[in-house]
This record gives C-alpha cells, structure tokens and sequence, in this order.
C-alpha cells in the first residue's frame, strides 16, 4: 500500500510517498506547476492527491507493461519457428525475450507464472501453426436504448 | 443456465451481471453489465476497468470486424463471476471505446448455456 502526503515547501510542490513495509521511504518532487494544477482537481473531483498519482502510476505501470508486451510478442514471433517443432499445441511463457516455461495446462502455466513474476509483462499463449492470433467479431456492434 | 433479453439494447440482447477480479486475487468490481455475444470469439471488456483491477496483459492479437477490419488489441488475464460460477485466469480482450463487457465464446462456452 502506498502512503503519502502532499505539502508545500519553500513554494515547491514535493510529493512525499512512502512505500510501507520498507524500510526507506521516498520522496517525489512534482514541479510547482503540476501540484497548483492539481489541487483544485483534487477538490472538484473530491479525491485524495494520493489517490490521483496512484491511479496516474498506476496507468504508467499499465502502459509500461503494454509496451513490454509488444517487445516479448516480437520475441515470440522470432522463435515462433523453434517453438512450433518443439511445444505445438502446448501453452509457453515468454519473458524478456526468452521462453521461461511451458504446460499443456494454461490455467497451471498462469499460475506459476504470476507466482514467479508477479504482475510483470510475461507472454502466455498457445503455439499454433501461425505466431500471430486473430479473434472474429460476427455481431455489428449494438445500439443502446434510451 | 438462462439469461434474461435486456432492453436498455435495440434490438434486446442476453444480458447478464457479472464481477471481476485480477488472477489470485478476489473478485473486486462489480457487479457489472454484460451482453452475451455467441458471435465473439473471445471476450471484450472495458480498458477502464482492466486498469482499476491491474489486470496482467498476457499476449496480443487482432480483433477481425464484420466488415474485415482488424485492430491490434493486448489480451489480458482475469478472474469472471457469472451466475455463480467462478471462472479463472481467463483471457479477454479490450478496446479503447469499449463501454460495457462483452462475453464471447470462450467464455460462453464454459457454461451450461
């Protein structure tokens, strides 16, 4: 859990957070600019400062993840070839470009997996004939009523 | 296991609620609408909410339109409570302008529909 509080020092917006549980807690200085910004946000959207930068980390680490993603998937296509002869069928995981494990069962495969890495960027996916995947939507997309 | 037609679509849709929760965690958001969608190969669900559940993105792939288009989408990695069965680590998909969870077949075919 993250712990922090927002103060003004010497006409600076700092940021302290605290990472509980250990034993060194960090500060973060967001510019002046940013924290006058978002004070009154914080108020008109009655939310916690401490909680709009968790949610905004929290969106970074998403996206820095994705991104991630993107680099395991180009790994993933160029050993697709040696995985197809190897694991065809089978469920591999792929993390920093190289394969970490493989099972025929994905749910047991996911489960060491998130044991392992935690929440990190690992690829999980069936070896099939194609490295890439593709999903149909047959239905046209639905009209809410009012 | 029979789902009620929701009218809040036109024309009306299987619908159901649902909650969702990140792998080996609990079931954390919801309950939420759902449209059940026999024409999706896999199901779609709002960005927003993978985001709130820190859900694990665990492949890639592409989303193929009715009318051919394909769209590079992130698969990820979520727990899904329907009608009190609890399946886990399942895979789903997410468009940015997505607004409401859509169960597709691998989902759908699960249940004892």
């Amino acid at each position: 859990m993250i712990w922090a509080v927002a103060q003004r020092q010497s006409g600076v917006g700092v940021w302290r957070g605290v990472w509980k549980g250990h034993m060194n807690g960090h500060t973060v200085t967001i510019p002046e600019q940013v924290y006058t910004e978002l004070v009154p946000v914080a108020a008109q959207e009655n939310k916690d400062i401490e909680q709009i930068v968790g949610e905004a980390v929290r969106r970074y680490l998403w996206e820095a993840r994705e991104r991630q993603m993107d680099r395991e998937l180009e790994a993933y296509r160029a050993m697709h070839a040696d995985l197809k002869s190897r694991y065809l069928g089978q469920y591999v995981a792929v993390h920093a470009g190289a394969l970490v494990d493989s099972d025929a069962d994905r749910a047991a495969l996911s489960r060491r997996v998130r044991q392992k890495f935690g929440n990190a960027a690992v690829l999980i996916t069936r070896v099939e004939a194609e490295p890439e995947r593709e999903f149909m939507l047959r239905s046209p997309r639905l009209e809410r009523g009012l | 296991m029979s789902f009620q037609y929701s009218l809040r679509y036109h024309p009306p849709v299987p619908a159901a609620e649902i909650a969702l929760g990140a792998p080996e965690a609990d079931f954390t958001l919801g309950p939420l609408p759902a449209i059940l969608d026999t024409g999706a190969d896999i199901t779609l669900i709002p960005r927003e909410y993978l985001i709130r559940l820190d859900a694990p993105v665990v492949a890639g792939g592409f989303l193929r339109s009715p009318w051919g288009e394909r769209e590079s989408v992130k698969i990820y990695e979520v727990n899904l409570r329907i009608a009190g069965r609890e399946l886990y680590h399942v895979e789903v998909a997410s468009q940015l302008e997505e607004r409401e969870v859509l169960l597709g077949r691998n989902v759908l075919n699960l249940l004892n529909l």
